[in-house]
């Protein structure tokens, strides 16, 4: 149930969608029930799983998932070791037909992958048939892309890139064409560029980032373990999204180009921090796949009463405006001195702060003999800030010296 | 009404309610809004707090219970939504009431309003401004009726107002959330007793087109043991009444002994033990028929007031009140064992014969539940009473024996009655008043 019936709508590469949030290519969109489950939940669109052409073969190992659990919370990262959809385009195309006649408000994107031009173009060809609204085009298996330089990530290739997007684009007469990314890269503006000369529409930012999710230290097989072996796998989750956020600047400050975002999203909040640098829309997985589909309901209700509070009146007000704060570091100001200071009646006394500044930081805290209570050394203290960040209670604020 | 309400009014900090937040596992099944009369959407809400939109999980949890903070505060939390906590295997229940009453407090600090009805519906009168009362008019307003709240006390609130104590639920709390339903467009008429001209007839006389009926229990319990009419003797009722009026700044300090016996082993009792204490008594003899783990009262509770000195009788009976010169010096009692076992109700008791003993006290008071005012009876002809002296209702829609009268609350419940089950009822009632009204039939 949402408790704010605002209109959320935003066009993407003049597509309309009915609010900014839908799920990504991924587990969650290989199934026509499930993405039928999700149109009925709220969400405005769908990328379904990366299809390719019917020779394809898909061979997948289980078990496929493992994950970074930090502190007692489960799911920082999701690693997998995920392919792209066993299902061919002649499954795909007739559910993204079934999709756009049951839900014709709903975006139906498809994400995809060619080994070669006449594969890329024929899957252009056969979801433009089938009514598709966005063809996303994967560059970016954390697994490696087909044809050319198999194993290795099409988005790595700025030359690859700009060629296999030009092709898709030749072939598209009627939808858009997104390009999705890898944030694996030395310099993703580059990428970025790359795509823009290859006439793609948009890009979509960023799959997920090639990992090592941890090593068994008794079996010395690293996980997820698949009869004693294992290899390195996508992640995903809240772990990367300041890696988003920064790939979203970046294009976002340097290109031209609309982004859908995607890469670490969990709430309302996280999506809205993707808007402010510079992402139209914004694609969802592990947090569907952690807490269900029906957390549309919280990401709607979120984002309508952060406009209604902030006074603005659609979503697409909000894009890019974190962008002109964001400089080069010698551009930052130097001219204010900031401190930290105590609100001491929220202080719990653990004595967090006085070990990071004394270990980490300057040995500006000491600990009031009488109660405990950290005593900040307002000339020692030139602030960091790192206190503030350990501080458990927010009793810890920074002012101006 | 037994509430179980703990000391336990500071609210959560923001940092506070994120940890309990994230600490729940949000199950599909979600037990605890199963465990809920009210059933409020609990997983939703925490997990609303816990995505950041404190806005979201008061409007979810509102649409169940108008009361979101009061209940936070006043349910018996470890036998409902607590008790059924899955996160009780892992470690301990996620504090949902604290969480409930951190939402409610938010709201109130922030002043988000309510998005108005359109007022295009029908009258209805609610008669009585507890939370029954108020639920069921928050509901019809949310419907786009107009009630209209008659309340005998100058302010609305019922037991929230005039029987938990300050202490357990703070007046502010409880006043905005008065306020909260009035911003839904329900008109509350304090001060405005059933009496002759606001009989049931009167009142579809004059236009209303339905009546919910949620006067309460007001008149509280006594055991009829010699002595039980000396002057010295009350009822929780009476005592509990003249304390929050007292508070609010509408009577005088209520006159306390240093010695107070309270017969009763739920909430209430604890409630009046609390008050005592707090208007002077220096001496308090608890005294009921259960067991510690068979007593009705929340944990919480009973470690406040046993903690505070008070002394437990406990497997006891009152059977006689002594008094000289028209006051009480103290009671009776005599030890009981149960006939039956698991059964802890008065004609289970069965007295120890050369047990008895004498608890020295100037004051002794009932707590032991109450039943309808004997007067509802002439004021609502044609709705059948059962032999106590309660509305007889279908418990799905609170539909009485006359056509066009809902009642809830504790003026028709057989005991066990708690706020948030008020309101449960009072919401039910209220859909079942609007269905009523759309279907045109009298």
């Amino acid at each position: 149930m949402i408790t704010n019936e605002r209109d959320l709508s935003i066009d993407f590469c003049g597509v309309h969608f009915v609010n900014p949030f839908l799920l990504s290519a991924a587990p969650p969109t290989d199934d026509l029930d499930m993405v039928r489950a999700a149109f009925e939940a709220g969400w405005a669109g769908a990328v379904l799983k990366t299809t390719s052409v019917e020779t394809e073969k898909v061979d997948l190992v289980y078990p496929m998932m493992s994950a970074v659990h930090y502190d007692g919370h489960r799911i920082m990262g999701l690693g997998n070791i995920d392919l792209i959809s066993e299902h061919h385009i002649d499954v795909v195309e007739k559910r993204a037909a079934t999709l756009k006649r049951e839900y014709p408000d709903r975006v139906v994107a498809v994400s995809m992958m060619g080994s070669k031009k006449e594969e890329w173009q024929e899957l252009v060809r056969r979801l433009e048939a089938a009514g598709v609204d966005i063809i996303e085009c994967s560059f970016s298996c954390p697994q490696g892309s087909m044809g050319e330089e198999p194993g290795a990530m099409l988005a790595q290739s700025l030359e690859a890139t700009e060629r296999v997007a030009g092709w898709v684009k030749q072939a598209a007469k009627r939808c858009p064409v997104v390009i999705k990314i890898t944030p694996q890269v030395a310099n993703i503006v580059k990428v970025a560029q790359a795509v823009k000369r290859g006439g793609a529409d948009a890009i979509c930012a960023a799959n997920t980032i090639p990992s090592l999710m941890g090593v068994n230290v008794d079996t010395f097989v690293p996980y997820p373990d698949v009869q004693g072996r294992s290899t390195y796998s996508g992640m995903s989750g809240p772990a990367t999204k300041p890696i988003t956020l920064r790939t979203l600047a970046e294009i976002s400050r340097q290109v031209d180009l609309p982004i859908t975002a995607t890469g670490g999203p969990v709430s309302w909040h996280d999506a809205v921090e993707m808007m402010l640098v510079g992402a139209t829309t914004v694609q969802f997985c592990t947090a569907v796949m952690h807490y269900g589909v029906d957390i549309i309901d919280d990401l709607r209700d979120g984002l309508a009463f952060y406009l209604e509070d902030k006074g603005f009146a659609k979503p697409a007000d909000i894009i890019g405006r974190a962008l002109p704060n964001i400089v080069n570091h010698g551009e930052l100001s130097r001219d204010v001195k900031v401190i930290s200071a105590l609100i001491e009646e929220r202080c719990v006394k653990c004595d967090l702060c006085y070990i990071a500044c004394r270990d980490g930081g300057h040995q500006a805290i000491k600990l009031r003999k009488t109660d405990r209570l950290p005593e900040i050394d307002r000339e020692k203290c030139p602030g960091c800030r790192l206190c503030v960040t350990v501080c458990p209670a927010d009793a810890l604020t920074m002012v101006k010296k | 009404m037994s509430e179980a309400a703990c000391a336990r009014v500071s609210v959560l900090t923001d940092t506070q309610a994120q940890l309990e937040a994230s600490r729940c596992l949000m199950c599909e099944d979600s037990p605890c809004v199963a465990a809920c009369p009210a059933r409020v959407p609990v997983k939703h809400f925490i997990r609303a707090l816990r995505f950041e939109s404190p806005r979201r999980a008061i409007n979810l949890i509102r649409e169940q219970n108008v009361f979101a903070g009061v209940c936070g505060l006043a349910c018996p939390v470890d036998r409902l939504c607590e008790g059924a906590c899955s996160s009780t295997e892992l470690s301990m229940p996620i504090q949902i009431g604290r969480l409930q009453h951190y939402a409610a407090e938010t709201a109130l600090r922030a002043g988000w309003k309510s998005r108005a009805t359109p007022r295009t519906g029908q009258k209805v009168a609610i008669i009585g401004g507890g939370p029954s009362g108020l639920a069921a008019a928050a509901e019809l307003a949310r419907c786009g009726h107009r009630p209209t709240v008659f309340e005998k006390s100058p302010r609305p609130g019922g037991i929230c107002t005039y029987g938990v104590p300050a202490h357990r639920v703070p007046q502010e709390l409880v006043a905005g959330e008065v306020e909260y339903v009035k911003s839904l467009g329900v008109e509350i008429k304090p001060s405005s007793p059933l009496g002759d001209g606001t009989t049931l007839d009167a009142l579809l006389a004059q236009g209303y087109r339905a009546v919910y009926v949620a006067a309460g229990a007001q008149q509280a319990a006594a055991v009829p043991i010699p002595g039980a009419d000396l002057p010295g003797v009350t009822t929780w009722k009476q005592l509990l009444n003249a304390f929050s009026a007292f508070k609010l700044g509408e009577g005088p300090k209520p006159d306390v002994p240093q010695n107070v016996i309270i017969v009763g082993g739920g909430s209430v009792a604890m409630d009046v033990a609390s008050a005592a204490l707090q208007l002077g008594a220096a001496e308090i003899d608890m005294v009921c028929l259960e067991a510690p783990r068979e007593m009705p009262a929340d944990r919480n509770e009973l470690d406040e007031v046993w903690a505070a000195g008070a002394r437990f009788h406990t497997r006891s009976t009152p059977i006689e009140i002594t008094g000289t010169g028209g006051k009480v010096t103290g009671l009776k009692v005599a030890r009981i064992r149960w006939k039956e076992p698991d059964k802890f109700i008065p004609s289970n008791a069965v007295r120890i014969a050369g047990t008895e003993y004498w608890l020295p006290g100037a004051m002794v008071v009932f707590a032991i539940g109450a039943k309808p005012s004997p007067e509802l009876a002439k004021l609502l002809t044609g709705v059948k009473l059962d032999a106590s002296g309660r509305i007889v209702i279908d418990p799905e829609t609170g539909a009485t024996s006359r056509p066009g009268v809902f009642a809830g609350g504790d003026v028709a419940a057989g005991g066990g009655m708690t706020i948030v089950r008020a309101v449960a009822e009072g919401k039910r009632a209220g859909q079942a008043i609007d269905a009523y009204l759309r279907g045109g039939v009298s």
